[in-house]
């Protein structure tokens, strides 16, 4: 025989499970709970935990959504961030080179020959960079007359 | 550091969404996000998952010290005095 619970009856258990049926399990007769209970009130308590449970996996597809789109979002921005850091990198570069691509073309060089040695130009113009803001650095830390010393 | 949208609530609840899993393209909701989006949801669920470990010690620190002598003579001290 099927019993028919009126939604009513549903519903009155809901509570117990909404956003919950992580947590707590689907109502049985090995439950403590429900042991003694009438096989009506069981029933109606099973239908609202899986009414419930229904619910929970629609908001948790709903969340996982927006959670996606905020990753998307996130994506993007630190996309942007790489691109200007480049062209942040590219244009300092552009003036670490500019003096040896001077040098290089008074002395008879091309442009292409100049595009192959780049690499080990870019990392000695960048060393003597740091080697002189280093050793300015260490010049304005010396004692000087009239004064003890930046630091 | 970006807002992590998976991260424990005021509730001390993680978002839904945490309970899917270590995002993957195994699960349905993850299939079709960009490698990039990806990795990003893999370090919120990854720093996420050490904010509900953190949220469960302290509750067993807690839960230790509510089972202490102290705390049940303080108990014990509070109930005599709202009865007086």
């Amino acid at each position: 025989m099927t019993i028919t619970i009126p939604q009513s009856e549903i519903d009155a258990h809901k509570h117990k499970f909404t956003l919950k049926t992580h947590k707590v399990k689907r109502p049985t007769r090995s439950d403590p709970a429900y042991a003694n209970v009438p096989d009506r009130t069981l029933a109606a308590a099973q239908f609202a935990w899986d009414e419930a449970k229904e619910a929970d996996a629609k908001h948790q597809a709903f969340a996982a959504e927006g959670v996606v789109r905020r990753a998307e979002a996130e994506a993007a921005r630190r996309a942007q961030q790489r691109e200007q850091d480049a062209q942040r990198q590219a244009a300092a570069d552009a003036k670490l080179l500019e003096p040896a691509w001077r040098a290089f073309q008074s002395a008879g060089g091309t442009a292409e020959a100049f595009e192959k040695i780049k690499p080990q130009v870019l990392e000695a113009a960048r060393l003597k960079a740091a080697t002189d803001a280093a050793s300015g650095a260490a010049d304005q830390m010396q004692p000087k007359p009239g004064n003890l010393g930046r630091f | 550091m970006a807002f992590n949208p998976l991260r424990i609530d005021s509730n001390g609840e993680p978002s839904p969404a945490y309970r899917l899993g270590r995002p993957s393209r195994s699960i349905p909701a993850y299939k079709e996000v960009s490698d990039e989006a990806l990795a990003i949801l893999q370090e919120w669920h990854d720093e996420t998952t050490e904010q509900v470990k953190a949220a469960a010690e302290r509750k067993a620190r807690l839960e230790e010290l509510d089972k202490s002598e102290e705390a049940q003579q303080a108990r014990e001290q509070m109930r005599r005095s709202i009865a007086w």
